[in-house]
Parts: C-alpha cells; structure tokens; sequence
C-alpha cells in the first residue's frame, strides 16, 4: 500500500511539472464546452432566403413583408428576374429560393389556383424540410389573413393540438447538447491520459525499471488510474460548474448520484485507456487508437444522432459503448431528475463494461511484461 | 537543396512505413465511419412510442387516434387510463408522447368548429420533441382537412423542389462531410508528432547540427504527409461511392487539387501544435482535443454555421474544415466550379500558410 502511495504521489509531480498539461486537461475542455455550447444551441434559424416576386402587385409585395418578418428565414436577396432562384441557391448565397408567379394576384382573384415554388437546396435534408416548412407556415398564416374577416372555411372541424412539453418545455438545444458535450470531453481527456501514461514509460524504459522495484502490478495500475480518476472528477466539477452558470443547464437529479455514477463511469474510460496502451507500442500509436475508439464511442453515443432511430444492427453495437450509457444517465438525471430506479440499467452496463475493461487491462499488462 | 530535401522526405516516409498500426488505423477509420454513418444516420424519425389516453372512446375519438396509430410516425405502445401514469413512462424511456382524448371529443366534433386534445412530450431532446410535436399537428391538421372539398378552399397551390439531392438522402451530406472531418483529423494528428518526436528523443539537435534549414525540415516533412492524406482521400471518396453510391456530379481532378490546399491547411495546425508542444504527449493531446470536436461541430457538418450567434460564426472563420466541407460537397452534390468556391480556397491558402509560418518562425527561434 506504501509503493501505491508512492506512486500516486510521482504521477501527480509528473502532472504538476508539465505545466501544458494541465491547460489541456483543464483548461480546454472549459473553453470549448463554452464555445461549442453556443454552437449546437440554435435551432435551424436565420435560414438564408431568395425571395423572387415576378408578380409585383399589391399582394405578392404583402406577402413578401410576411417573409422579411421571421426570424427563421433571412431573405437576403430579393429579385424579379425568375433565373435567380437557381443562381443564388447553386453560388450557395440561399439554401431557400421562393418563387410568386406571375399574375399572382389576378389568377387568385379568378380562383385559377397560382402555384408558389419554394426551392430548397437538398443537400442537408433536414435543413431543406425544415426551411420549405417555415415557407408553408408562413404561407398558412398569411392565408388565414387574407380570407375576409380571417375566417376558417366553416364546413371544417379543425382539431388544435395543444402540446405540453415537459422537462424541457422551452425545447433548448442547449439543455440537451451541453451535458453531452460535457461527457464527451471528459471521455477524450481520460482516456488519452492514462492510454499515454503507460506507452510513455515503456518507450522512454523506466516500465521495465518500474516492474524491477517491489511494487505489484496491481499497485502500479491503481497508482496510475487514480491520480487520472482524481484530473477526472475535477475536470467533471469544473465543467458541471461552468454549464450550471452560462448555460444555466438544470440539474433536476441528485448530484450526488450523478458524482458516485461518474466515478463508475471513470473507471470505463479510464480502463479503456489502460486497455489502449497495452496494444500499442508507441506514443503514436496509442494516439491513434484512442481516436478510432473514441470517435466510434461519440457517433454510437446518441450524442447527436438519436439511438432510437438506429437500424438494429447498428443499435446492438451501441450496447459496447460506455459513453452511450453515460449519455443518456446524465441526460436523464439532469433533466427528468432521474434516479436509480429508472437508471438502473444503464448503472449495471456501465459497472460491467468497468469490471471488464479494467480486468482485461490488467490480465494484458501483466502478460505483457511478465 | 533538392537533395536534402529528398533526405528528408526519405526519412519521414521510413517513420511512416515502420508504423503499419498507425497506417491501418488511417484507412480502417474512414471505413468504419462511412459504414457507421452511412447506416446509423437516419433524420427520419418514425414509429415514435406514444401511449394513448382515451377518455372518450367514441368512434370518432377511435378513429382520431387511428390517424396517429396507422401513421409510420407514431406507435402505440401504452394504453393507459390515466395521465399520472405518463411520467413514470418517460422516466424508462418507455415512450416519448402521450396523446390525451378529453371526454366528449366526439360530440364536439361533430358540433364544434374547433376540438382540442392534448399532447404531451417528453421535451428532454429538444429535436425530438419538436418532431413529435410537428408531427402531431401535421396529423390532426390533414385529418381535419380530409373532409371532402377542404383542399378547393385553399386559393393557391405551393410546390417543393428539392435541388441537389432529390431524394433527400441523409448519407450523400453526411458522406463528403466525413471525408473533410477524417482529414483534418488525420492530418493534424500526423503531423503534431513529427516534430516534438525529435524534439522529445533528441534527433533534433543532431538534425539542427546539419546542414539542412529549417525551412527544408520543415517542407520535408510535411510532404510525405501530404501524400498519406491524399490517398487516404481518395480512399474514403471512392468507398463511399461503392457503399453508398453517393454522386459524383462535378470535377474530380478539381476536387483532388482544391483538397491538396485543404490537406496543406491541416498540416499546418498539426506542424503548428508540433512547433509550440515541448512533448509527444502534450502535442497529441493538443492535436486531438483542439481538432476532433470543433470539425464535428462547428465546420457545419451537422449543425448550420448560419444559426449560430455572431460572435460563434466568427469563430468558424478559424475552422479549415468549414471551407473544405463547402468545397466538397459543392463539387461532389452541386457540381460546383472553382469560380464559386474561390473564395473557400482562398481563405484554406491564407489560413494555412500562416499556421506555417507560425510554425517556422518558432521553430527558427527554438533552434538558434
């Protein structure tokens, strides 16, 4: 127990003294959770519009001050000449193109029924649907005005969906997004941590002088994760503080249960790290198997792609990857106020794959230097 | 100087070649990521599990919750009878909505110009909730109009088009975008190391002892890189079109010389991190952390640039991958000419040769 506290201590001199270190594990994962926050907090707003009104009557010009007051669409360009909308969407100045036709106003007026063109430029389909349904919204509000008295055909029964949203009402991107990217950080510093702690020592030979002193195997792997165990939670803290303050990221779940549930999920990316830098000879290539997995556990995570919508074959793999139960734990705690009665399974996922990982890096270390 | 060079050069594709793990993992990620993708990426959200709350249970509430049930967009999961039920529901994950009939919906139906129910969502991922939200209404909207002679009501017509990728195929945007995240990733990543590698065993000084210049060290090394991303590539293009059949609309030999800058660009920040990095460690790190989540999330990848707040956008100006994801996908799905994306290369040209300068001017400073 006396070599394990030796240890610890030599591991926590070797942090202090390489100053950057400490700026990448502690600094950068703030700076970024903050930027990168700001970044997937938007819904799909400001998208950027050609309007082209080849009527140019009183009611198209009406119509189009409809369009200038939203702010989901941006018109940027207004235009009579109708090759516009092709020009401006293929120049990528406008991913919406709404095209009035000529005699607009006239052909309503004799019920001939015009036809209003949106062309949306497809290449992220969830922007195109999202743009065109803002157009028909709009055009659907405009309608209703138009209609003397803004009457609705009485003939109908029109059925209102009143919606009540709930642990999210005002649907923020933020609410969701932040705490992944919180848990994602802290995947990548861990991991990368202690996959290079033990690469380092075999390349520079000091493992082999490590193995030669009376300290167990045991002992060197516990002194090794727990010092990145202690960098984990702090950095964990840290980030929590800095989402509760400018995100202010409700946190409906107990903290508590959220701290204990890291600490199991640490011993996942810690063990995976572990795990890392007994197949890898070098630096480099501990480097580079850290990036494989770790962007193999981000896309599978649920992070921003929804798991529910997984092919199933794909869906079952999620089931290896430790962040995918992580995610969804602090999703659930921080929003719903989860507790362990609806989050025991992912607990049990994750105290499994932490018993895994951390044996099979040990029974590989072992048989890599004995 | 050719001759110095070519040691150089010499030198670095040896480092390269000794590392098959390395090599493996730069053509075994791509594929992996394009399959992954290709696959798990679906924006259609269907058969959300909802439970059904039937206070009234007429024929007409019936048929109301039949328009949602036989819908691909929502499933019945749960018949509840009562709404306190719900929240356990959400808390497993067991369903994501609920939809709540109020007694004697049926007879306001029939009596009333406008009936109301309710819907309740699970809000905690906001882009699902509003999905199901948008869904819902889209729903009672057109059950509402499927009363015959509704749709003459209507004075005008609106017509969609979609340009590019008619078939609103999530993987041929996703696809090119992987290619420019895997690049930058994989160029960054390479060439942080070369430098402090020498710097950390002690090969550097005996290189700044001969008589090769700094400038040449650093062209050296960067070349043989160059090459590695290219042919990765190429690589990760030629099996997305395999697998996914993903459109090659525009120039090729365009799109593989405006990706010569990009791939310039990225080596810059990899030679960049190298020159500040006094480590391996710490230049990997560095390399790692400062590429993998900025070129997911703010290249535009997934997430539009133009919704972000001002000083965010900004901040994108800084991102290579925001202008290679342009160019690509331009070239690829719009096929796009260099006169539309000079711009885009102009700014991958400018950001790159700075980061190299940075890079030699520190490097100089190092040395002497």
């Amino acid at each position: 127990m006396k070599a394990l506290k030796y240890i610890i201590k030599k591991e926590f001199i070797q942090l202090r003294r390489t100053r950057s270190m400490i700026g990448i594990a502690l600094v950068m994962p703030i700076v970024q959770l903050v930027i990168l926050g700001f970044a997937v907090s938007g819904d799909v707003i400001h998208v950027p519009t050609a309007l082209i009104d080849l009527d140019n009557s009183p009611m198209s010009r009406t119509l189009a001050n409809k369009f200038d007051n939203t702010r989901y669409l941006e018109i940027k360009f207004h235009s009579r000449d109708h090759r516009d909308s092709d020009r401006y969407l293929e120049e990528n100045k406008a991913i919406i193109a709404i095209t009035i036709p000529h005699d607009f106003e006239r052909d309503i007026a004799r019920g001939k029924r015009p036809a209003i063109m949106i062309k949306a430029d497809a290449q992220n389909t969830n922007i195109a649907l999202t743009g065109s349904g803002y157009v028909r919204r709009i055009l659907q509000s405009w309608l209703t005005s138009l209609s003397p008295g803004g009457e609705i055909p009485i003939a109908l029964h029109t059925i209102n969906t009143e919606s009540r949203v709930w642990y999210n009402p005002e649907l923020k991107q933020t609410w969701f997004m932040v705490p992944g990217i919180l848990v994602l950080l802290v995947t990548i510093i861990t991991m990368l941590l202690t996959g290079f702690a033990i690469v380092r020592e075999r390349e520079m030979g000091t493992l082999e002088q490590l193995m030669v002193t009376p300290i167990t195997r045991t002992e060197l792997i516990l002194g090794k994760t727990i010092p990145f165990a202690v960098l984990g939670m702090v950095d964990m803290m840290l980030a929590l503080f800095v989402a509760k303050i400018i995100y202010q990221i409700p946190i409906a779940g107990s903290l508590f249960l959220f701290l204990g549930l890291s600490l199991i999920y640490l011993f996942c990316t810690l063990g995976l790290g572990i795990l890392v830098s007994t197949v890898a000879r070098t630096q480099q290539q501990a480097l580079f198997l850290d990036w494989y997995i770790l962007v193999f556990c981000i896309i599978m995570s649920g992070f921003f792609l929804p798991l529910e919508n997984m092919p199933k074959l794909i869906y079952y793999l999620t089931y290896i990857d430790p962040v995918r139960y992580f995610m969804t734990i602090v999703r659930e705690l921080f929003l719903k106020g989860s507790g362990m009665s609806a989050l025991w399974e992912p607990t049990v996922a994750l105290v499994i794959l932490a018993v895994i990982l951390m044996t099979s890096a040990i029974i590989r270390l072992n048989k890599r230097l004995g | 100087m050719i001759r110095r060079l070519f040691a150089i050069i010499h030198k670095e594709i040896n480092h390269i070649l000794r590392d098959p793990k390395t090599l493996m993992v730069l053509f075994l990620m791509p594929a992996t990521m394009v399959v992954l993708f290709g696959f798990a990426l679906n924006m259609d959200i269907t058969h959300i599990p909802v439970a059904v709350i039937d206070h009234d249970n007429t024929p007409e509430s019936r048929a109301f919750i039949r328009a949602f049930t036989g819908s691909k967009y929502f499933t019945a999961a749960y018949r509840i009878d009562d709404v306190s039920e719900v929240e356990n529901l959400f808390k497993n994950r067991s369903i994501k909505a609920a939809i709540v009939i109020p007694n004697g919906f049926g007879k306001d139906f029939t009596t009333r110009p406008e009936v109301d129910y309710q819907l309740l969502v699970d809000g905690s991922d906001p882009t699902y909730g509003q999905a199901v939200t948008n869904y819902a209404s889209a729903i009672a909207t057109s059950y509402s109009l499927s009363n015959p002679g509704a749709a003459r009501l209507v004075p005008i017509e609106i017509r969609d088009v979609f340009l590019y990728n008619p078939d609103l195929k999530g993987s041929n945007f996703i696809t090119p975008g992987l290619v420019a995240v895997i690049l930058m990733m994989a160029c960054a990543l390479l060439t942080s190391i070369t430098i402090a590698r020498e710097k950390e065993t002690g090969t550097m000084d005996v290189l700044t002892v001969s008589p090769v210049r700094p400038i040449e060290i650093m062209v050296g090394k960067v070349i043989p890189y160059v090459g590695v991303s290219l042919i990765d590539a190429v690589f990760i293009i030629v099996f997305a079109k395999l697998v996914f059949n993903i459109p090659l609309r525009g120039d090729l030999v365009l799109l593989l010389g405006l990706s010569v800058v990009y791939v310039y660009c990225a080596l810059g920040i990899g030679l960049f991190i190298s020159s500040i990095a006094k480590t391996q460690q710490v230049a990997m790190m560095a390399a790692l952390v400062a590429t993998i989540m900025p070129s997911i999330l703010l290249s535009g990848f997934m997430f539009p640039i133009f919704s972000m707040p001002a000083p965010i956008r900004i901040i994108t100006y800084l991102v290579p991958a925001k202008y290679y994801l342009e160019i690509i996908r331009g070239i690829l799905l719009k096929s796009s000419t260099f006169g539309i994306l000079q711009n885009q290369v102009l700014f991958l040209a400018i950001l790159g040769t700075a980061f190299i300068v940075i890079a030699s001017l520190r490097f100089k400073t190092r040395v002497n």
